[in-house]
């Protein structure tokens, strides 16, 4: 028998990420996976980052995670999406090679001090009461934990469906994890299923690229780690071709034999991935649909064709490929499949990702119901970190929705549950205009560090960084032009004779550093420094805007309501308001809110009854 | 920021309380008073004034220092007579402030909640008045239901916009159709235009000075004959003379129990007499203050002159006089005001009393319109005003942003202009938790 301080089953994206957080945190650490190969495997797209996503991976690499950084050396493909908008909505993103990234993880994970690695498949829990206390590996041998962190991505009972063929199964080739969800449900949590897919693979040798639409890198990359310098690997393009009347002839021939339209599969899938026989289904005027071929690695002609998963059978899927241009000639590797797993409601869980249930058991990642492995990743973070504080009888942390894209997605999670996999998008930040993915250092660099899990030199970058920001802030407010002197250096303003200083001149358009630097004769800065200046201007009027709604949401954040509080002695609540928050027990006032049908009037008895309690509980 | 509310019904009362809470809330009182207050709980009779000096009433002012006020900030009561005029000018004039803002509802509470001034008695005795108040909240709620669906309308459609503006973002990859912004800008002008109608609407002023109708036209077409006729009596000079008017006349006047102010005013024409162009420049400004212009006008005449085609707007009522007259030709104007914006045409003759109760039903017509306005309470009023204007500035800026290069800022000003109308119709997403709290209570409590 062994004994941890923080044990992580699960060697994906999550629970490299949690491990490895843990490890960072100063506690002895093991993570526990099924075998070496599948450290860090992508099961899905070849691809990190992206809108919403890229913005996690930078708020992860501000507590010096691991994703950002071997993203960042396997990338073969670096683009900013939206480059040509504004900056708060630019989304970074890479191809990944798939054998790099988990090449790279798994050199990362091992260069961690405090973390074990073993390759034995969990096969029970162990617990006292309500609180788990370790587990029981395949080999026989037993790993005692103060705090474990689950990350069970889609291999909880997870069935593969290809066609009507039906199979156990985790991802391509790999059993499922059994036996665990039914010792979770002894606890009475709520389990269900989701469904997600993937596309079939194609040879790469056997794709004429010649007549497809190329998109090719960009030219200057945006790195997810601030301590990425230089591209490492070499850059490819992908390509692009289109779905045509003939393949919609033969998915529709074919809809019946579809594990989506048998019956076969009963869960949701996620609305903004849907397989190409739900998108042919759905979107019957629409003539084509895209198709990305995106290559899975330098020295592999795995060819990913995103944008067609599909769980028809074999032939079918390899009947519609020779319709599509390009692929006359495609050899198909392995088909796609839908697979259903289990997935615990995350209304179950604590902002710090602990089952309220369940003493000490973290989770993280698809098990939660989300899907991406940016979306595991970040969770992963926060459920390693507080894991390991925990271990130490540390209060706990957290994130707000107006701090990070992260404390969005967390209370998103365990406040509104999930109805299908969820994914990050922009469109859910409030505070969009100010949780950027360029500022994610600036924003949360100073939370980590009181965390200690920051290295000395990434700490001293970052002093570094602000200084030079503040000193070229100080520059520009010092100096100043009036209409006419601006004038004669191109710029045009008002002649009221009002005298404007650097920072105000950047508001005007056409004004960048570059102007200003030469006007004023300012010193070198680095292009992160600049861009940090530029940006703030470019929204500074959005954040007077913004602060009236962000000062009421922290007020109101603020307001807790009392941890032991029983909802059975409010009189008033109706049955369902009362299992709602029963279920969810929201920390604070600004959480019950934001609860999906929670009334005023019950916040209000709510209120009234806190106060009552406080008043009870202090005299 | 301070923020302040009617803290009595709305409506004609003897007395009214406007309340002011917040950190300068006492200096606020002083700018109006005119006198600082420094006795604390003691009630202070001071004339009040506004921003440009301008007395707006007397009344009693409390001061309650921060240590001793429900909300536990600085809080200023202003009792004053309970007229709409009075009561609307306070306000109005709070409004302008740049460190005051009309309460949420509830926000006194709230505000005393979070300051700790409510313990578990007061808590309670709020919690039994919400009860005692369901005559209040059905009134409200009642007057929500009836103009909820013009605001949700507005929202849904700021919302539509919004989705695919989001849907332009955050899937800037996939293969959207083309189109997707294209019928934005259209459906965000046509909701700006409903809103700014909404808020052209100068109902407060109406209420505190009246409903105001000018009398204008060129010289001798019978203005003051006209203004004589309504009034019955001999309030103005009449003769054949040109320019016998020169001062503007104002007189009340009773349509259907509601006060209007007439206003007659010197006949429109070039001149080089110096009194009469000034006459002359008072009927051009008493046009434009006006509620409604009547444009009277000679039948008989030929033509309409270009001083008056100008003044001509939509909330003119040509009024042709002198029907009895031989020459009197009614197509011809319609003619001529063909592409002209006007209220509506009408033919009379003074000398004959011809066409007069038309006249008069067309004038309670729109006197009536007016009422039915007014219907609504006072203060929800001016906070829809307020919101709604932020709502408009809001859309403004987002027609004036070049949406494809910063379509994360016209995304960001749809979201605060459809959070404007939220607050009024009261889905509040993920802000204000405490203002749905205390939502249920009567307002500015």
């Amino acid at each position: 028998m062994e004994n941890f301080d923080v044990v992580v089953i699960g060697a994906g994206h999550a629970g490299c990420e949690a491990a490895a957080a843990s490890a960072r945190m100063k506690v002895n650490t093991a993570l526990i996976t099924t075998n070496e190969n599948s450290i860090g495997e992508m099961s899905c797209n070849p691809a990190i980052g992206g809108l919403g996503k890229g913005h996690l991976v930078r708020e992860i690499d501000a507590f010096d995670g691991v994703m950002p950084k071997v993203a960042d050396a396997s990338g073969i493909q670096f683009r900013l999406l939206n480059r040509s908008r504004g900056p708060a909505v630019r989304g970074p993103r890479t191809q990944s090679d798939r054998k790099l990234y988990k090449k790279y993880m798994k050199e990362c994970l091992i260069s961690h001090c405090n973390l074990s690695i073993f390759y034995d498949p969990v096969i029970k829990f162990l617990f006292n009461d309500s609180e788990i206390i370790g587990v029981v590996l395949e080999s026989g041998k037993e790993i005692r934990a103060k705090k474990i962190v689950l990350t069970t991505g889609t291999f909880l009972n997870g069935v593969i469906h290809i066609g009507d063929e039906m199979k156990p199964g985790g991802r391509h080739g790999e059993n499922p994890t059994t036996g665990l969800s039914e010792q979770l449900k002894k606890f009475n949590l709520n389990l269900s299923r989701l469904k997600t897919g993937t596309p079939p693979r194609l040879d790469g040798r056997s794709i004429n690229f010649e007549i497809l639409e190329e998109q090719k890198a960009d030219d200057d990359p945006y790195f997810f780690s601030v301590d990425t310098k230089t591209i490492n690997a070499d850059q490819v393009s992908c390509y692009m071709t289109y779905t045509n009347k003939e393949v919609h002839d033969i998915i529709e021939k074919n809809l019946k034999r579809s594990a989506m339209y048998s019956g076969n599969i009963k869960s949701v899938g996620p609305r903004y991935c849907p397989s190409i026989e739900d998108k042919i289904v759905k979107f019957k005027d629409k003539s084509r649909h895209q198709i990305f071929l995106e290559p899975e690695g330098l020295d592999d002609y795995t060819i990913y064709p995103n944008g067609i998963s599909t769980s028809l059978p074999e032939d079918a899927q390899q009947e519609l490929l020779f319709k599509i241009n390009g692929l006359s000639d495609v050899k198909m590797i392995r088909p796609g499949y839908a697979i259903e797993y289990d997935y615990v409601d995350p209304r179950e869980l604590n902002a710090t990702l602990e089952l309220k249930k369940i003493k000490s058991l973290f989770l993280a990642g698809q098990i939660n119901g989300t899907t991406g492995y940016e979306e595991a990743a970040a969770q992963g973070l926060i459920a390693g970190i507080n894991a390991a504080l925990q271990s130490k009888n540390k209060s706990p942390f957290t994130l707000d929705r107006s701090q990070a894209y992260i404390g969005v997605m967390i209370d998103d999670l365990i406040t509104k549950g999930v109805a299908e996999p969820y994914r990050m998008f922009t469109s859910r930040a409030e505070y969009r205009l100010t949780l950027r993915a360029d500022n994610a250092d600036l924003r949360l660099t100073h939370l980590a560090k009181e965390l200690e899990i920051l290295s000395e030199s990434r700490l001293n970058d970052f002093e570094k960084k602000v200084e030079n920001i503040n000193n070229l802030k100080s520059q520009l407010s010092s100096m100043s032009l009036t209409p006419n002197e601006a004038e004669k250096h191109g710029i045009k303003i008002s002649k009221d004779g009002v005298k404007r200083n650097g920072l105000e001149l950047l508001k005007y358009k056409g004004v960048n550093f570059n102007n200003l630097k030469d006007i004023f004769g300012l010193g070198e800065f680095s292009s992160d420094v600049i861009e940090q200046i530029e940006i703030d201007n470019h929204y500074a009027g959005y954040y007077a805007k913004q602060e009236d709604d962000i000062e009421i949401f922290k007020k109101d954040e603020n307001m807790k309501i009392p941890e032991n509080i029983d909802y059975s002695d409010i009189s008033g609540l109706s049955n369902e308001i009362r299992q709602k928050l029963e279920l969810i027990r929201p920390k604070t006032f600004g959480q019950a809110s934001r609860i999906e049908g929670i009334t005023p009037a019950a916040i209000n008895l709510l209120l009234t009854y806190s106060k009552r309690y406080n008043f009870k509980h202090t005299a | 920021m301070n923020f302040y509310a009617l803290s009595t019904p709305p409506g004609v009362s003897g007395i009214a309380i406007v309340r002011v809470s917040g950190n300068t809330a006492l200096e606020t009182a002083n700018q109006i008073t005119r006198e600082p207050i420094q006795e604390d709980r003691t009630a202070l009779l001071r004339k009040l004034y506004d921003r440009n000096g301008s007395l707006i009433d007397e009344g009693i002012v409390i001061w309650y220092p921060e240590n001793k006020s429900y909300t536990g900030q600085h809080l200023i009561e202003f009792h004053v007579h309970g007229s709409k005029a009075v009561i609307n000018k306070l306000l109005s004039d709070l409004s302008e402030r740049e460190d005051c803002r009309i309460a949420e509802p509830g926000e006194f509470t709230k505000t005393a909640y979070r300051n700790n001034k409510i313990n578990l008695y007061e808590a309670e005795s709020i919690a039994d008045l919400l009860d005692a108040e369901t005559e209040a909240q059905r009134i409200q709620a009642l007057r929500l239901k009836e103009s909820s669906p013009i605001f949700i309308g507005w929202r849904e459609t700021i919302l539509d916009v919004l989705s695919k503006t989001e849907a332009a973002i955050d899937f800037s990859e996939e293969d959207l159709p083309s189109d997707i912004l294209d019928e934005n800008e259209a459906k965000i002008k046509k909701i700006k235009t409903e809103i700014d109608q909404m808020l052209d609407n100068r109902m407060g002023e109406i209420v505190r000075d009246g409903y105001k109708i000018a009398i204008i036209g060129p010289p001798n077409a019978g203005k003051s004959s006209f203004l004589n006729m309504l009034l019955k009596r001999e309030a103005a000079i009449v003769s054949p003379e040109k320019g016998t008017t020169r001062d503007m006349i104002e007189a009340r006047f009773q349509i259907n129990n509601q006060s209007a102010v007439l206003i007659d005013t010197a006949g429109i024409r070039q001149t080089k007499n110096k009194i009469e162009k000034k006459g002359v420049k008072l009927a051009i400004s008493a046009s434009k203050l006006s509620n409604l212009d009547l444009l009277i006008l000679d039948g008989s005449e030929k033509k309409i002159s270009s001083d008056i085609q100008k003044i001509i707007t939509k909330k003119t009522l040509v009024i042709l006089n002198k029907k009895d007259k031989k020459g009197f030709n009614k197509a011809r104007f319609i003619k001529e005001l063909k592409n002209i914006n006007h209220k509506g045409v009408l033919e009379i003759s003074l000398k004959k009393n011809l066409g007069i109760s038309k006249l008069k039903s067309e004038l309670e017509k729109a006197i009536e319109s007016i009422n039915a306005v007014q219907a609504s309470t006072l203060i929800s009023r001016d906070r829809h005003r307020s919101l709604m204007k932020k709502c408009s500035q809001r859309l403004n800026d987002y027609l004036k942003i070049n949406r494809s290069d910063e379509i994360e800022k016209a995304a960001e000003e749809l979201r605060l202009a459809a959070n404007q109308i939220a607050h009024i119709v009261g889905f509040i997403g993920v802000e204000e938790i405490l203002g749905k709290i205390f939502q249920d209570f009567c307002i500015g409590k």
